[in-house]
């Protein structure tokens, strides 16, 4: 009742003084908040597009003052930023497809509650959730299986996921029977079902899966580091956690040396930063739309 | 029938056994002809790995009639890398990294007899027992065994300058020092007043003509932590003046005294002290690091600081780089060892200790050996040594008029060095003193020259190597002490009468036992 009288008032009256007050502070609050999420972003940016002594100028930096794209042209210079770039991509791509096409066979074949052995099977896999065999184990394996400096050796391995499968599978079960059922009424094959029925009901958790394999190759980078050593298959994030995180420390184990000590300069540093993260943040906001409806089904049902 | 067996027997007998010898003849001569075959796993450039067979790889091949197996594979600089790969069980022969620390937690470096050193290293060692003996065994020995190659680096032995600006000095009129050091003026034989005086001019003189109160005398950063390795970073000069090298073992009267514990050093903050209160130390300093300071120091609101030789030579990227990009006007000027109450010094870094290499732990005697005997050369033999490191006279570099070694850019890129193999098949650091400036590039020498030459580099003293238990103490003394150093220096603390509670929770919280083990240790060397 209190309800319905409510909705009338905003109906004849839409936005009173206390709505008008309330919208105000949210949108301030979201503003603030966004400038804090998008700032840091943009002052990179800044740092890529200025020469290096703006960098250090002092104060507030709102827009471009001394601006240069030397950073830029020295970082697409360099051949590694390409070829990181390309082995970054094709990882992802093919580590993504690898990863949902493993994830979605078994996980749809674990779905199915009279799959024999399937409790067994989903303990062994839950197994490997909380237990590993170790770094140098996994390290000397793949060796044996002479997947070090090999491409490979960064899609293999994180093509089966314990974790996907189990959120796959959980989604699988919450697709009501009948639909299945109904197919098979009506004749159709196995395969059939799965791709015509099973497939598109099940965009948001491959959506979601999909997304959650992009990020995680595109920010993987240990990997690359312990099985690919040859710097033609260097990977992006390696690649800029050479540039951001050893620059730091110019150290003395460089120093010493009877060299110029490399030093890469803060703008150069900025345009990497700014090249490598573009695609994720371009692709984020149009897969995101899936992302919660995705992880929330996939989670919940048991 | 059974003659005949026998016979057969004795012929195949025979047959065999002379099979074998020949085959055992054979062995040996193909042995003598066989070349040692030496895993090596030198320093290669970030991000760039060593190829197979490079010039100095067959250089030193044929040289020492030897088969190097490079780890062509590893990035040095990555050390999950080659952790990873020794924790696997694949070891180098030789490995251009000290034994202590991760390489004998792996359990991947070999014993190496003292005797050996003197039987086939002897010019090695000479050098090594010349410059720091006490420092560069002390290094490679853990649990009472030598464990490694001890090495040392003369490089970093000059003492830190104090650089400051000549628009400054003739804005506040300080005169600019006569001295000149590869064209830049250098001032070696000031008061400490005097430096003082200069510093506060900067701060209440307006030395930026602004007519602002904004800019600060000296600013020392660092991330607000001196430790050991960082004692040029600290006032250096200042406390070189009273006679200081702070966080150092020193002798004194036959036994080690820990510096920070000193009445010398207590004088020195309580002078520091007044800096502070004249307002001469950016009060930020405490809070600045690197890319504070280069952003301040370019700005021009700071008019001095005190660094490692390597920091305040003129360098395109550095902070005295970028400030002459800025203003050509701020050229560099350098003080060192303004004389004191304790007379004139600065801090340096110790010469021993660093560049220590280590012998794989399966290379056999015979191996380890042959190791010691090809690094004696390569290390005392300058045509050998830059050979292998920087090419060819006339090719790949040249002298310039002042004697410094001028490298053909063409292949001084990170990419042109590993390829040449230069660096890969030595140790750290040539080892005699005036050829390792001339080898340093023209921006690094310089303060390194004015610090070796003015010879005010104070003794580093001894470095006593820690166990786990006596590390995880020492960092319990080292917050105690940085807590009291900045809070003598900003007057939180009167130094005077919070010397002895000072000094007695030093004692009592571990520096009474860190000072005898530090004393064991020093006599055990001697």
């Amino acid at each position: 009742m209190t309800l319905g009288l409510r909705r009338g008032r905003r109906a004849l009256n839409p936005r009173s003084a206390e709505d008008v007050v309330i919208d105000t502070a949210t949108w301030l609050v979201m503003i603030a908040f966004s400038v804090s999420v998008i700032y840091p972003f943009y002052k990179i940016f800044l740092d890529s597009i200025s020469t290096p002594l703006e960098v250090y100028r002092i104060g507030l930096k709102l827009w471009p003052r001394a601006t240069t794209l030397d950073a830029y042209g020295s970082v697409f210079s360099r051949n590694t930023i390409g070829i990181a770039y390309l082995n970054t991509v094709l990882r992802t791509v093919a580590g993504t497809t690898l990863t949902l096409l493993v994830s979605f066979c078994a996980a749809y074949a674990l779905s199915k509650r009279f799959l024999p052995g399937n409790r067994i099977i989903t303990l062994l896999m839950i197994f490997t959730m909380f237990f590993s065999g170790g770094l140098i184990a996994t390290y000397l394996w793949m060796k044996e299986l002479g997947l070090h400096n090999n491409r490979l050796a960064l899609i293999l391995p994180p093509a089966a996921s314990a974790y996907y499968i189990i959120i796959m599978r959980n989604f699988f079960r919450a697709i009501p029977p009948d639909l299945e059922e109904s197919a098979v009424m009506d004749g159709a094959s196995v395969y059939r079902i799965l791709f015509a029925i099973v497939v598109p009901v099940s965009l948001p958790v491959v959506a979601t899966i999909g997304l959650w394999s992009i990020v995680f190759h595109w920010n993987s980078w240990f990997d690359a580091l312990i099985y690919n050593s040859q710097p033609r298959l260097l990977v992006l994030q390696l690649m800029l956690r050479r540039i951001l995180i050893e620059n730091q420390a110019t150290t003395l184990f460089e120093m010493e040396l009877e060299s110029e000590a490399t030093f890469v300069e803060e703008t150069i540093i900025a345009a990497t930063l700014f090249v490598s993260i573009g695609p994720v943040i371009l692709i984020y906001p149009f897969i995101q739309r899936f992302f919660v409806k995705g992880i929330m089904t996939g989670s919940l049902k048991g | 029938m059974k003659v005949r067996t026998i016979a057969l027997l004795a012929l195949a007998m025979l047959t065999a056994g002379g099979a074998l010898w020949a085959a055992g003849q054979e062995g040996e001569a193909a042995a003598a002809d066989e070349r040692m075959v030496i895993t090596w796993f030198g320093i290669n450039s970030r991000g760039v790995l060593l190829p197979e067979n490079t010039v100095s790889e067959q250089y030193v091949e044929e040289r020492y009639n030897v088969e190097l197996v490079p780890w062509t594979d590893v990035d040095i600089y990555q050390g999950e890398q080659w952790r990873l790969k020794m924790a696997s069980g694949e070891v180098p022969d030789f490995m251009k990294i000290g034994p202590r620390g991760a390489l004998y937690d792996l359990g991947v470096v070999r014993e190496l007899p003292r005797e050996w050193f003197y039987e086939h290293m002897p010019n090695y060692v000479k050098i090594v027992d010349r410059i720091d003996p006490a420092g560069a065994w002390n290094d490679v020995t853990i649990d009472g065994r030598i464990m490694g190659l001890p090495g040392v680096n003369v490089a970093v032995t000059s003492g830190a300058a104090l650089v400051t600006r000549r628009d400054w000095m003739e804005a506040v009129g300080v005169e600019i020092p006569e001295k000149k050091m590869l064209d830049y003026h250098y001032a070696d034989d000031w008061s400490l007043e005097q430096l003082e005086e200069m510093l506060y001019q900067y701060r209440h003189g307006d030395p930026d003509g602004n007519g602002k109160k904004d800019t600060y005398g000296v600013n020392n950063y660092s991330g607000g932590t001196p430790s050991w390795g960082g004692a040029w970073d600290f006032f250096p000069n200042e406390f070189g003046a009273f006679g200081v090298r702070i966080h150092s073992w020193q002798e004194q009267s036959g036994a080690l005294e820990y510096a920070n514990v000193t009445p010398e050093y207590r004088d020195a903050l309580r002078y520091l002290n007044t800096w502070y209160e004249k307002e001469i130390i950016d009060p930020e300093m405490i809070s600045d690091g690197r890319k504070e300071f280069n952003q301040k120091y370019t700005n021009s609101l700071v008019g001095a600081f005190e660094q490692t030789p390597a920091w305040t030579g003129p360098r395109t990227e550095g902070p005295v780089g970028l400030l002459l990009k800025a203003n050509p006007a701020a050229e560099p000027v350098y003080v060192i060892g303004p004389e004191g109450p304790g007379g004139r010094g600065t801090a340096n870094r110790p010469a021993g200790g660093f560049g220590s290499c280590s012998i794989g732990v399966h290379a056999s005697d015979e191996k380890a050996i042959r190791i010691m005997q090809i690094l004696d050369e390569i290390q005392t033999n300058m045509d050998v040594y830059h050979q292998i490191t920087k090419g060819d006279e006339g090719i790949h570099y040249d002298y310039d008029a002042d004697g410094l070694m001028v490298p053909n850019p063409e292949f001084q890129t990170a990419q042109g060095v590993t390829e040449m193999g230069w660096m890969y098949f030595t140790m750290w650091n040539v080892i005699t003193p005036d050829i390792t400036l001339s080898r340093l590039p023209r921006w690094r020498t310089i303060p390194h020259r004015i610090g070796v030459e003015t010879g005010y580099a104070l003794d580093a003293g001894f470095r006593p190597q820690w166990d786990e238990e006596q590390r995880t103490m020492e960092n319990e003394l080292r917050s105690m002490e940085n807590e009291f150093f900045w809070k003598a220096i900003i007057g939180e603390v009167d130094v005077d009468a919070a010397w002895d509670a000072y000094v007695s929770q030093w004692k009592r919280i571990g520096g009474d036992e860190l000072t005898a083990e530090a004393n064991r240790q020093w006599q055990a060397t001697r």
